[in-house]
């Protein structure tokens, strides 16, 4: 079975090369970015199947990066990662095409089933 | 609360919510640092690794504080944001548990046990919820300082002739 290709987009350096670390270990295929500019540019050279974005970002907030990734191809699914007391970005995120969301700190095994839920979602 | 108290509040409130989302954020560092840990433990060979299970051991323990600690940054975050809204659409049975968590540290600098019962079904009302939350934590701080050692509290909300009320049960009190 081909490994899953995630993009995972967070300001937070530490956490999320960590995260890629563990994603990695079951076998999945994990870049990084930073910030929502090089997110939508490794989106525009090498597309994801799942990207894992972080709503509170400087510069393009999650919100606005999601809208263009969904405009760049509707098919690549989106998990955001809101703080507590944020749920409703959550929801409207879902409302502008995300897949789903979940509140940070997470639950990696609930994040591996998100990804596998949303990699079925494509086909 | 005239329009400058409300301000004051809302900038404790602004401040305290941002504070908690960069401790959020340090946390999920801290847990996902944890869980890469417990990952390559996994996969290690016991007899690769001397004392095993000794990192195992502290690594749980390390991640039972991480979720203490997130169980409290969420509980504070909930309290920063109380003034977001006023008046707000407020479920009495949430603002109950979360009081009876938020003064548990009280309580138990008492000796008191502090717990909520939610009501079935849940009360909701319309009000300012900061002056709710006041008056639930001031009738704590009132029952705490009357009751003795050993004792416990119980908050619930009931609903009583078209009004919705606050109730307490109060075990071994004796100096009321």
């Amino acid at each position: 079975m081909d490994r899953i290709k995630i993009l995972l987009v967070d300001d937070e350096h530490e956490f999320v090369t960590t995260l890629a670390e563990r994603l990695e270990l079951r076998n999945m295929k994990a870049t990084i970015a930073m910030d929502g500019e090089t997110a939508l540019g490794h989106i525009e050279n090498d597309p994801p199947q799942v990207v894992v974005l972080d709503v509170m970002m400087p510069g393009l907030g999650g919100l606005e990066v999601l809208e263009k990734i969904k405009a760049i191809d509707s098919k690549i699914q989106v998990i955001l990662l809101t703080g507590h007391g944020a749920t409703k970005d959550g929801i409207r995120g879902m409302q502008l095409g995300a897949f789903d969301y979940l509140i940070k700190p997470i639950d990696i095994e609930e994040l591996v089933k998100k990804l596998n839920e949303a990699v079925k979602g494509m086909i | 609360m005239n329009n400058l108290k409300r301000r004051e509040v809302a900038f404790f409130g602004k401040i305290t919510a941002g504070v908690t989302h960069e401790i959020n954020n340090i946390l999920a560092i801290i847990q996902e640092s944890s869980g890469l840990m417990e990952d390559i433990l996994e996969i290690t060979d016991n007899n690769a690794f001397p004392h095993k299970d000794k990192f195992i051991k502290s690594l749980n323990r390390v991640n039972g504080q991480i979720q203490r600690g997130i169980d409290i940054v969420a509980r504070l975050n909930w309290f920063a944001h109380s003034p977001d809204h006023c008046p707000a659409n407020l479920d009495l049975n949430e603002i109950t548990e979360q009081m009876a968590l938020l003064a548990s540290r009280f309580a138990r600098l008492k000796n008191i046990v502090l717990e909520s019962d939610p009501s079935d079904p849940p009360l909701n009302i319309k009000s300012d919820p900061i002056w709710l939350i006041m008056a639930l934590f001031e009738s704590i701080e009132i029952l705490l300082g009357v009751i003795d050692s050993g004792g416990k509290i119980i908050l619930s909300s009931q609903k009583k002739q078209n009004r919705c009320v606050y109730s307490r049960k109060i075990h071994k009190c004796i100096n009321l």
